[in-house]
C-alpha cells in the first residue's frame, strides 16, 4: 500500500479509534513514524474533539470511570472503581454509521494493579485516589498506623495513566514528612490545560494544610513536575473558616481526613464550610510567576445556619444536608441533597437540586438552578433514606451519582430517571464514600518523566 | 461540447484515462470541486474534460455517487447513509477503495473522500498488525527487537 500518498493515509488514521491507532504503530516503520509524530497527535486530538462536540451527550464515549473509596477508618476497599457500563451499553448498539463497537472498545476496565504499592502484600499499606486531570490520575500511598493517636503517614504519590499503565513516583511533600505535622486536608491534582507542545503534560500536586497554630492561615505545598520539587507557601483567605469551630470547618470533615479537589479550567476547587459554604478555587499559576492565587466562590445556598452537622441517625431537628461539586461541559456545577429534620419532614420533602455557575469569574453571583427533584414524588424508590451526592458526570453533567445506605445509583436530573449501578456493603456512614471522576482523553497522555 | 437536454439541464462529457466517455449533468459533475473549477475556467466548452488520473471503472463509481448525492438534497439523511453504506460495500476490497479514495482526492469530492476514509478505517479496526499488513500488502520492516519494543510501548492497546 505504498501507493497511497501520505495525506490520504493520514486521512484514514485520523478516523481510527485511539486503540486501533496504537495497534497500527506495529505495522511498519513508516506507519509508526506517521502515527507517533507530535503533529499527528495534535491534529488527531483537534479533529476528534470537533467530532465529539457534534455528538449528543448520550452518544459520547463512556469516558467516565469513578474510583470509590472508603475512608481510612473503614479499611475494606482501599481503591475500587466502577465503570457505569450498563448505562452506556445501550449507546454502543444504538450508534449508527458503522461505529457500533467503537464506544465499547474504547471503554475499559481499569485496575491499579500495575502500581507496585497496590500489588504489594504489605498489609498496612494502602493506595487511594486523590484526583484526575487530563487523563492522568494521582494516587497516594498511606502507611496505616493502627496505634491510637498516631496518624497515618503518607509515604508517597504516584502519577499514572490507568490506560497505558505507565506511572511515575512523586516523593511526599515537606509538610507531610515534618515530624509534628498536621495532616493534609485538601488535596488536588491538576494538569496544565494549555496544549502541550511536545506531548509532555506538566502537572502540579497541591496540598492545603490547616495549622492549629496559625488559625485562619494555611500552609500550602505545591509540587511542580517541571522542577520536580515541592514548594511551600502560606495562605490566608476571607472569610476565615474558623468560625465553624476547628472540628467542623471543612465539608465532610467528620469522616474524611482528606478532600479531593475538582479540576476545572486548570484550577482546583474544594468545597469548604467557611462563611455559610464556599468553594475555594486555587489557581496553580501555569505561568512562571510563583504567586499563589486563590479566591472564594459563594455556594448558591447558605448551609445550615446553626452550623451543626449531624449523621443521619443522629439528626432530629436539623436538616440533613449533603453537597458535592463537579465540572463538565464548560461549567462548574453544584449538587445538593437536603432532607429536612424529622419534625419538619411533613411540610418539606427531601430534594435534590443541581446548580450551574454561569459566570465562572464571578464570586458566586451567577448560579443558575438547572433542575430540582422532589425525591418523594419523582423517585420514590430512592427517596426512603438520606443519600449523599458523590459526583457529577463530567461528560454528561445532568447525570449525578449518589450513594444511599447500601447502593450506588445515578440520576438524570432532567428526567428524574434513576438506576442502581452497584449494591454496596451496608454502611451507615454514607459520608465515607468518595469518587474521583476520570475522563478518558482523546489520545493517551504521556506520563511525564522524572526530572533529575 | 455542451449539450442541453429537454429540461434545460446542461450536460458535459468526462473522459477517463482509458478513453471512456461519460456524459453527465453539469450539476452532478460540479460536485467535484476540480471539475467545477475547470468548467468555470471555460475548459468544458472545447469538448470533453479529460481526467488523466481516473480510470473508467473508478469514474463510473464516482459518477454514481455524485448522481445520488446531487439528486437527494431533500431526501432523508438516513436513506442517504444507507445508500452510502451499500455503495462502499459494493467497492468491496481495499484496492478498489484506495483507487476510489485517490480519485475522490484528485476530483476533490469531500463527502466521498470522508466516506471512503471512514470505510478503510473501519476495515482496520479490530485487526491485528499482521492482518493489516496482509490486507494492505505491507512488508514488516521492523527487526524483531524493534517490533518487541514498539509492541511493549503500546501493550495496553492489544489487551
Amino acid at each position: 500500500m505504498d501507493d497511497l500518498p501520505e495525506p490520504l493515509l493520514l486521512h484514514i488514521f485520523y478516523r481510527l479509534p485511539q486503540r486501533e491507532a496504537h495497534i497500527c504503530m506495529s505495522v511498519c516503520k513508516y506507519w509508526h513514524s506517521l502515527l507517533s509524530h507530535p503533529s499527528f497527535v495534535e491534529s488527531y486530538t483537534l479533529l476528534e474533539n470537533t467530532r465529539r462536540h457534534g455528538l449528543s451527550s448520550r452518544q459520547r464515549m463512556p469516558a467516565t470511570l469513578y474510583f470509590l473509596r472508603l475512608d481510612e477508618h473503614n479499611k475494606r476497599w482501599p481503591l475500587t472503581h466502577i465503570t457505569p457500563r450498563d448505562r452506556f451499553w445501550r449507546i454502543n448498539t444504538k450508534n449508527s454509521r458503522g461505529h457500533k463497537k467503537r464506544w465499547y472498545r474504547n471503554s475499559m476496565r481499569v485496575s491499579f494493579n500495575f502500581l507496585p504499592a497496590v500489588s504489594s502484600a504489605i498489609v498496612n499499606q494502602r493506595v487511594y485516589c486523590a484526583g484526575s486531570s487530563k487523563g492522568l490520575v494521582l494516587c497516594y500511598e498511606l502507611q496505616v498506623n493502627r496505634t491510637r493517636g498516631r496518624r497515618d503517614l503518607l509515604s508517597g504519590y504516584y502519577v499514572c495513566n490507568p490506560l497505558t499503565r505507565k506511572w511515575v513516583a512523586v516523593p511526599p511533600g515537606p509538610i507531610e514528612t515534618a515530624e509534628q505535622a498536621d495532616a493534609i486536608r485538601l488535596m488536588g491534582f491538576a494538569c496544565d490545560p494549555r496544549q502541550d507542545a511536545d506531548c509532555v503534560t506538566r502537572f502540579k500536586v497541591v496540598n492545603v494544610v490547616d495549622s492549629a497554630v496559625t488559625g485562619g492561615s494555611y500552609n500550602l505545598e505545591v509540587f511542580d513536575s517541571e522542577t520536580w520539587r515541592w514548594r511551600t507557601a502560606m495562605a490566608s483567605w476571607n472569610p476565615a473558616p474558623v468560625e465553624m469551630g476547628r472540628r467542623q470547618y471543612y465539608e465532610y470533615e467528620y469522616e474524611y481526613k482528606r478532600v479531593e479537589g475538582i479540576e476545572f479550567k486548570g484550577n482546583l476547587h474544594w468545597p469548604i464550610r467557611a462563611g455559610g459554604g464556599v468553594i475555594l478555587a486555587y489557581d496553580p499559576q501555569w505561568g512562571d510567576d510563583h504567586i499563589d492565587e486563590y479566591r472564594l466562590i459563594k455556594m448558591p445556598r447558605e448551609h445550615i445556619p446553626d452550623g451543626h452537622f449531624s449523621f443521619w441517625y443522629q439528626r432530629q431537628f436539623n436538616d440533613y444536608h449533603k453537597i458535592c461539586i463537579g465540572a463538565g461541559e464548560g461549567h462548574l456545577r453544584y449538587v445538593e441533597f437536603v432532607q429536612p429534620g424529622c419534625c419538619r419532614r411533613e411540610c418539606r420533602p427531601p430534594t435534590w437540586t443541581i446548580w450551574r455557575l454561569e459566570n465562572y469569574n464571578s464570586d458566586g453571583e451567577g448560579w443558575i438552578l438547572e433542575n430540582k427533584i422532589d425525591v418523594k414524588v419523582e423517585v420514590p424508590t430512592f427517596g426512603y433514606g438520606p443519600c449523599c451526592p458523590l459526583a457529577i458526570d463530567p461528560c454528561d453533567p445532568k447525570i449525578v451519582y449518589f450513594v444511599e445506605y447500601d447502593r450506588l445509583f445515578y440520576c438524570d436530573m432532567q428526567t428524574a430517571h434513576t438506576g442502581v449501578l452497584e449494591t454496596l456493603v451496608k454502611d451507615d456512614f454514607l459520608e465515607t464514600w468518595r469518587a474521583v471522576m476520570y475522563v478518558l482523553p482523546v489520545w493517551p497522555t504521556l506520563v511525564p518523566k522524572r526530572v533529575t | 461540447m455542451s449539450i442541453t437536454t429537454e429540461n434545460n439541464e446542461k450536460m458535459i462529457t468526462l473522459m477517463s484515462s482509458d478513453g471512456e466517455e461519460f456524459v453527465v449533468e453539469e450539476a452532478v459533475a460540479a460536485q467535484s470541486q476540480t471539475i467545477k473549477h475547470l468548467i468555470e475556467d471555460g475548459c468544458s466548452t472545447e469538448g470533453s474534460i479529460p481526467l488523466p488520473n481516473v480510470t473508467g471503472r473508478v469514474l463510473s463509481e464516482v459518477i454514481q455517487y455524485c448522481k445520488k448525492h446531487s439528486s437527494s438534497d431533500d431526501k432523508e439523511e438516513k436513506e442517504l447513509e444507507a445508500w452510502d453504506a451499500e455503495f462502499v460495500k459494493a467497492a468491496d476490497d481495499h484496492v478498489a477503495l484506495t483507487d476510489l479514495m485517490m480519485a475522490a482526492n484528485f476530483l476533490d469530492i469531500k463527502g466521498l473522500l470522508d466516506l471512503v476514509a471512514q470505510t478503510l478505517a473501519n476495515m482496520i479496526t479490530g485487526k491485528s498488525p499482521e492482518e493489516v499488513r496482509r490486507m494492505w500488502n505491507i512488508k514488516n520492516d521492523f527487526t524483531p527487537e524493534e517490533a518487541e519494543k514498539v509492541r511493549k510501548e503500546n501493550q495496553w492497546a492489544f489487551e
